[in-house]
């Protein structure tokens, strides 16, 4: 993101969080200050807070006594933030540019992002596992950097050997407190196999599915490349099994019914012979678009993988599930071509659709549109609601008509405050002082402090009298809350009632 | 989902566009400051309507989809200079018969009735398709309330519980203005009985039964003519609610004469 320090907003962000969260005394309204400015700016200043933290915390130390409320203040940023579904952008986004990493790619001033950076950085956080999970797969996502997907991926796998020792620790140890109450138990769960077993993971069971989901996919795909050590496979695998076991979605049925029968399913993902199904089946598990089929699909693969001997059945009905998976595809864009309405892009691409007979050709043209009664009659409805010539000197886009007369939205009413009185006041001393100067330049008596002062007080009156406009302040921001829809507004009924906190159509 | 295809479609065509016509110099053209109507409809007509794909009565038919209702003059006048510029012939009257018949969307439908009312200049209210200006045609315009398809469609419009009191504030204008026109169209309309029908019916034909009107005598006549029905339902409930059976007799010896 290309983020312009002129803006007013960052340099006081950038400043809060350098000097706000420094001291002790400043803390509490520094971080009610950074939640207004987010929650009236939005997603541009999340962004911009999450970039700065990054920027002022050092993860390579090992202690932050003196950044404590920073790092608080990203550690909750980032919890909250990572039940967003945009979060791997915007960890993105605050990674890319001062804190870490150049837009073209090269280290910034904490370094390279490698693997121990991100545990570092989860350490220094104290982020939980989830959270932990979570930055592993946007970070191993993150296809525009090689280096810094890979060091994602690292990372998980690390992180999900960590689980499984964990697991299997505690696992020990319950066995060795089973083991001194009863003794025939102990040899039945011995038998069961330690660390294998498709009990519900407890670390893992607070990933969202989705991030889950491709979780899965990414150690499937690195497992089946031979990234990491059977050793780490197997427990790995175990991990993901056991979390997938507790979700009920169709995504994990999809990759349970994928592993039941993993033996020679995986032996023949890595076989040589295995890229061509490797990427069909990674594909269909890894999209979400084509799950619904790909359920039934995957179920009809296990089951044929299950009751055949051979290899070769199973790349035969993976190779009908990619047919299957590229048909849904089509369908899907069929769907998504037939949605697309001329008149939205009309308006989207602006006066400059019209702008001559070839240039609307060309529009249509690109639109792949055979235009139809309906599209002319869609398209002449919304060249009427967004008509008129646009207010902005450079812009070119259409705007709705009747908006820009602000008719039926509601103005926020000043209440009258310090600034009012101040402004009654000084206006009337200014004029009460002309009237007093006056009085004892044309009066019968002479008084000569009178004559000394007046002439002074009237001028400084005067200068701040002129200057007065120059010391209000800007217009507060309008306020959070529901405001007036497009349709309630075109139909006229935008009569606004002023609540405490909400404006809502009465 | 169309909103997000719609945006990248048409950045993809702003780069094309500002590709093909700076030729890479630099230098911003003015920007359009207006949608250029000539253009669309040029465009249309050639590449459309003149291949006969379709016409511009299907496209006035086609204001007839989810969502669609004129919310000012302005957009009216808008839309009906489009069509009737689309139809080519300068000067030439938009016929409100292609908005006649049973739409699926009441509302929308309402609102071009409802602006078309106050803007009559640049309408036919005609039975038929006839576009010719009204200048050159020697014969006086029809007003829209004279127009039987008109009160049709408002009083099938009118059979929705939502529209019912929209619809018969509208009807106020020629209860005032156009009393007898409106009674003899009104018998005119069918289906014969609707809750709207019934009711102006029961307001207007009391004024020509009481020969208040000066164009009672010629009214019920033609009301006779078309409908008897009409004339016997509404004295009856005259005679039900005001006066006595002997000007019953007496106004249907009038009306049958």
């Amino acid at each position: 993101m290309a983020v312009s320090f002129v803006s007013p907003l960052f340099w006081q962000i950038e400043f809060i969080v350098q000097n706000g969260l420094a001291s002790k005394k400043e803390v509490k309204t520094s971080v009610a200050e950074l939640d207004k400015l987010v929650e009236l700016y939005g997603h541009d200043a999340r962004v911009f807070l999450v970039r700065s933290l990054f920027a002022v915390i050092d993860f390579r130390k090992e202690h932050h006594s003196h950044q404590q409320h920073q790092v608080n203040l990203l550690s909750q940023t980032m919890i909250q933030l990572s039940t967003q579904p945009n979060f791997g952008t915007i960890l993105c986004l605050a990674l890319t540019g001062d804190g870490t990493v150049n837009s073209n790619g090269q280290p910034g001033k904490q370094g390279p992002i490698d693997q121990s950076f991100i545990g570092s950085l989860c350490r220094v956080l104290k982020l939980p596992v989830p959270q932990r999970i979570i930055i592993g797969v946007a970070l191993a996502s993150w296809e525009a950097h090689d280096d810094i997907s890979v060091s994602g991926k690292n990372f998980l796998a690390a992180t999900l050997l960590d689980i499984s020792e964990k697991e299997r620790k505690e696992k020990k140890d319950n066995k060795d407190k089973k083991d001194n109450k009863d003794n025939k138990e102990q040899k039945e769960n011995v038998a069961g196999g330690g660390a294998t077993d498709d009990t519900i993971s407890p670390l893992l069971s607070k990933v969202p599915a989705p991030v889950l989901h491709q979780l899965a996919h990414t150690m499937l795909v690195q497992h089946a490349r031979g990234e990491e050590s059977k050793q780490g496979d197997d427990a790995t695998n175990a991990v993901l099994r056991a979390a997938l076991a507790s979700r009920s979605d169709g995504t994990a049925t999809a990759l349970m019914l994928l592993r039941r029968d993993s033996d020679l399913y995986m032996s023949s993902l890595n076989d040589n012979e295995k890229t061509n199904a490797e990427r069909q089946v990674t594909r269909l598990v890894s999209n979400p678009l084509s799950l619904i089929d790909a359920t039934a699909s995957i179920a009809s693969i296990a089951s044929t993988a299950s009751t055949a001997s051979t290899a070769s059945l199973a790349s035969l009905a993976t190779n009908s599930t990619s047919s299957s998976a590229t048909s849904n595809m089509d369908q899907l864009r069929a769907k998504v071509e037939a949605s697309i309405n001329i008149a939205d892009v009309l308006v989207d691409l602006g006066y400059a659709a019209t702008e001559s007979n070839n240039a609307f050709r060309e529009v249509l043209s690109i639109c792949n549109v055979q235009l139809t009664s309906e599209d002319v009659a869609r398209m002449l409805v919304a060249m009427s609601t967004y008509g008129g010539a646009s207010h902005s000197s450079t812009s070119s886009r259409p705007e709705r008509q009747g908006l820009s007369k602000q008719k039926n939205v509601p103005k926020v009413s000043r209440r009258p405050g310090l600034f009012v009185v101040l402004h009654f006041v000084v206006v009337l001393s200014f004029f009460g002082c002309c009237l007093f100067c006056l009085f004892f330049f044309l009066g019968p008596t002479d008084n000569s402090l009178a004559t000394t002062f007046a002439p002074c007080l009237m001028v400084l009156l005067l200068f701040i009298t002129l200057w007065y406009p120059f010391f209000t302040p800007p217009p507060s921001p309008s306020p959070p809350g529901r405001r007036i829809g497009d349709r309630e507004r075109r139909r006229g009924i935008g009569q606004c009632i002023a609540r405490d906190d909400e404006w809502c159509v009465g | 989902m169309s909103g997000a295809l719609g945006e990248s479609k048409a950045k993809g065509a702003g780069a094309l566009r500002a590709a093909t016509a700076n030729d890479g110099g630099g230098v911003d053209l003015p920007q359009p400051k207006k949608w250029s109507m000539d253009v669309l409809l040029n465009v249309i007509r050639e590449d459309y309507v003149v291949k006969n794909v379709f016409s511009w009565k299907d496209v006035a038919r086609s204001f007839d989809h989810v969502g669609f209702e004129i919310v000012s003059k302005q957009q009216f006048e808008f839309l009906v200079n489009a069509l009737r510029d689309g139809i080519g012939n300068k000067g030439a009257l938009l016929p409100m018969s292609w908005f006649w018949g049973r739409w699926s969307n009441a509302t929308g439908q309402l609102s071009v009735f409802k602006h078309a009312l106050s803007a009559k200049k640049m309408l036919s209210w005609s039975s038929t398709n006839s576009t010719t200006n009204s200048t050159t045609n020697k014969t006086s315009p029809v007003l829209p309330w004279n127009s039987p398809e008109l009160i049709a469609s408002l009083l099938d419009i009118a059979v929705g519980t939502e529209q019912y009191q929209i619809v018969r504030q509208m009807f106020e204008i020629p209860l005032r203005q156009c009393p007898d026109s409106l009674l003899i169209n009104l018998s005119r309309v069918q289906p014969i009985w609707t809750r709207l029908k019934s009711n102006l019916i029961d307001i207007l034909l009391p004024q020509f039964l009481t020969m208040s009107h000066p164009q009672s005598i010629p009214v019920l006549k033609t009301i006779n003519e078309i409908d008897p029905g009409v004339l016997e339902k509404g004295a009856v409930s005259m005679y039900k609610v005001r006066v006595g059976g002997e000007k019953v007799v007496a106004w249907i010896v009038h009306a049958r004469f």
